[in-house]
């Protein structure tokens, strides 16, 4: 046995700390590298999984399109009065719910974010947030819109307006800025009960001081796409069917 | 001698292992490490000012890595953000020191 004080133990201890640290040293050199290569592989699966899914909604919505036609030539290519007649109806239903593309005139409200990132000014007050775009929309309602649709997504009955990290989600899709939000109805009204709505106003201030993007634009036709998601409802069933 | 023995023999158990640390425990070795690297750079200060006991460089290694985990752990635990900061500007400061230290003594400037 080696004693405390022996010289051994003087020589020994002071060269096995050392030895102690280039295994520390060692064993945290791998920890981080294994630690960030799992960080990297994993980016890159989910990535993967995101852009296959997007492949595969959008194979389905084309599939959907053509399925709608196909309905729409067999119905049309019948011709007795009534039936016409229940078409007749059938597109008035259709535009107020959003599932077919309505064209007219209207007013394009234009969002975008900041363009400088300036680190001094709260990453949010320099991004189109969610709230933002929801109040927007409504102020449009408001304003007698009849058909609203931001970046191409047209909002029906069931959609939601909402944030995604750094993102906005309409109808379940990912939209970036800018964000451009058609609306069509009477322009001259729409825009003058629009703009003297809150949120315009807001907005007017916002783009002097956290320089957010804001304009309102009044083409000769605003175009709204149909709504491509499902509308199938599985739990709400009509009441008092007439 | 027998130190660089030791210090090749350590870098050789790391290297030829391939030891990994748990990611929950990852963030503490880090701070045990930058406290360990202190003790020694501050032995080889000692050394070449010869106040050097192995006694003191023992437990000072030992004593210091160990409370700079547990520091960070218990910081954590409390709610304390970023405790690793506290330990990386205390031991960088105090390896800054011994390192300028040993180059005086070496290089006498």
């Amino acid at each position: 046995m080696i004693k405390r004080n022996s010289p051994t133990a003087r020589a020994i201890a002071p060269a096995l700390v050392v030895g102690l640290l280039a295994f520390l040293l060692t064993v945290d050199l791998n920890t981080q590298n294994s630690a960030s290569k799992i960080n990297a592989t994993r980016r890159s699966e989910l990535a993967a999984i995101v852009a296959e899914r997007q492949k595969s909604t959008a194979a389905l919505e084309s599939r959907l399109a053509q399925l709608r036609a196909q309905v729409a030539a067999i119905a049309a290519s019948a011709g007795s009065a009534t039936l016409r007649n229940l078409q007749g109806t059938m597109a008035g239903i259709e535009a107020a719910s959003g599932s077919t593309a309505v064209s007219g005139p209207g007013i394009v409200v234009r969002l975008a974010d900041a363009a400088s990132t300036d680190q001094s000014v709260n990453q949010q007050d320099s991004r189109i947030q969610d709230v933002d775009l929801q109040e927007v929309v409504n102020a449009l309602w408001d304003a007698g819109a009849e058909a609203v649709a931001i970046n191409g997504q047209r909002l029906v009955s069931t959609s939601a307006i909402r944030n995604a990290g750094s993102a906005v989600l309409v109808n379940f899709r990912v939209l970036t800025s800018p964000y451009l939000v058609d609306a069509i109805g009477d322009p001259s009204a729409m825009r003058a009960s629009f703009e003297a709505s809150t949120i315009a106003r807001h907005f007017k201030t916002w783009e002097q001081v956290y320089g957010l993007g804001f304009s309102i634009e009044q083409p000769s036709t605003v175009q709204v796409p149909a709504y491509t998601g499902s509308v199938r409802f599985r739990y709400a069933q009509i009441q008092n069917a007439r | 001698m027998l130190v660089v023995l030791s210090l090749l023999v350590g870098i050789g158990l790391g290297v030829g292992l391939h030891p990994v640390v748990p990611p929950s425990w990852a963030p503490y070795l880090p701070m045990a490490v930058m406290a360990a690297l202190d003790s020694v750079f501050g032995g080889l200060r000692a050394r070449f000012e010869g106040t050097f006991n192995d006694r003191v460089f023992v437990i000072s290694f030992l004593s210091n890595a160990i409370l700079a985990a547990l520091l960070v752990w218990a910081g954590t635990r409390l709610g304390v953000q970023e405790m690793e900061i506290a330990v990386v500007v205390v031991f960088g400061v105090r390896i800054f020191q011994n390192l300028a230290a040993i180059r005086r003594i070496l290089f006498h400037a």
